[in-house]
């Protein structure tokens, strides 16, 4: 029994070209000579090609259809948290804008009053000469609205849309 | 539309990139890909037709959603079939404690199907034989006969050493092979 095992050992060993190539060389020269051998070779040979053949097993048909359906539906969703947040975060935007926009500011700062005493080197003052007044207001205004804008678009696209893209398919 | 031929070509990491990127549908290219080794190596674990399918879903799932975690130092089909043997492993301990029947003697592997043609019946003894042995080993064997996978990747999947996974592999055919031999010669004296 232990001789049959140590000859399994070797006849797997041989089948999987894990021996030397002193050791395979003496092997191949046993097996032309012991046909006991070369018996039990070819039988565990077979066995191996046997299961090479026959080990793989396949799902139900609809495997991969069933299973996008469900991932489909398993899309990662924002927690309510965060579209609070986010809800918050557009909403403080757009007031801030509207605010700043038209607010006038009337606060005055109550400094001490500080002699600078003026300085002997005379820097020479460049007259930019703007022509045009710059429509400050009506440019930050502008900005203001693009942001918010732009903010609802990525509001729409990144987590709306795929939100309810995802319920479609579960439903 | 995309033809079979098309996207066979198509490496794993360029898969991987597109549906990270947003075409999740890519991924479906993936699981036809890998779906019949994924649900053998789950079937040779918890040795139950449906709960096999159900291991082989929540694998496509966990790896679905870790995909931009996938750091690709090994292979994805590595890294696939480990999440797979955790997974079955999970399930195999939870049908145990579930069950006072041994779960050897109640394999049943086609439970659905009434005619059986002669490779369903070779699946079978396959199958049987595989049932004989411990989930490790089980796993071990169907990883090196699958992909014909290196001992390396077999040990990166199954956490092993190299040379407890050699031991392990070792006993594991010889068992397999006795198992599978008894149950041949059964079947043709049945004949």
């Amino acid at each position: 029994m232990e001789k049959e095992e140590d000859q399994d050992d070797l006849i797997w060993r041989y089948l999987d070209d894990d021996l030397t190539e002193f050791d395979k060389t003496r092997f191949e020269s046993q097996i032309e000579q012991n046909t006991d051998l070369k018996t039990r070779l070819d039988e565990l040979n077979r066995l191996n090609d046997y299961t090479k053949k026959n080990i793989l097993r396949s799902p139900v048909s609809d495997f991969t259809e069933h299973l996008m359906l469900h991932i489909q539906g398993v899309r990662i969703v924002p927690k309510r948290s965060h579209w609070v947040l986010l809800a918050g975060l557009l909403v403080t935007l757009f007031i801030s804008g509207l605010y700043l926009s038209e607010y006038s500011s009337n606060i005055t700062l109550e400094l001490n009053k500080i002699d600078i005493p003026e300085s002997p080197i005379k820097i020479p003052s460049v007259d930019l000469k703007l022509n045009e007044k710059l429509p400050l207001d009506q440019i930050s205004k502008g900005l203001l609205y693009t942001l918010s804008i732009l903010s609802l678009l990525f509001f729409d696209r990144a987590i709306l849309r795929p939100y309810f893209k995802g319920r479609k398919a579960t439903n | 539309m995309r033809s079979q031929s098309n996207v066979n070509h198509l490496s794993d990491d360029v898969i991987i990139d597109q549906v990270i990127n947003g075409h999740t549908s890519s991924y479906a290219i993936l699981i036809e890909r890998y779906k019949s080794y994924v649900y053998t190596v789950a079937l040779n674990i918890v040795k139950l037709e449906e709960e096999a399918e159900e291991v082989a879903q929540d694998s496509f799932i966990k790896v679905f959603k870790n995909l931009k975690k996938f750091n690709r130092e090994s292979k994805f089909s590595t890294w696939l079939y480990r999440i797979t043997f955790n997974t079955a492993l999970t399930a195999r301990k939870r049908i145990t404690k579930q069950t006072t029947e041994t779960l050897n003697d109640s394999i049943n592997p086609f439970t659905n199907q009434t005619d059986q043609t002669e490779q369903d019946d070779q699946k079978k003894f396959i199958a049987l034989a595989m049932s004989r042995l411990v989930e490790q080993d089980a796993m071990a064997l169907t990883l090196f006969y699958l992909e014909e996978l290196s001992l390396d990747e077999i040990c990166k999947i199954t956490d092993l050493s190299l040379s407890n996974l050699k031991v392990r592999l070792h006993r594991a055919r010889k068992r397999f092979a006795k198992e599978l031999q008894l149950l041949l010669r059964k079947e043709a004296v049945n004949l």
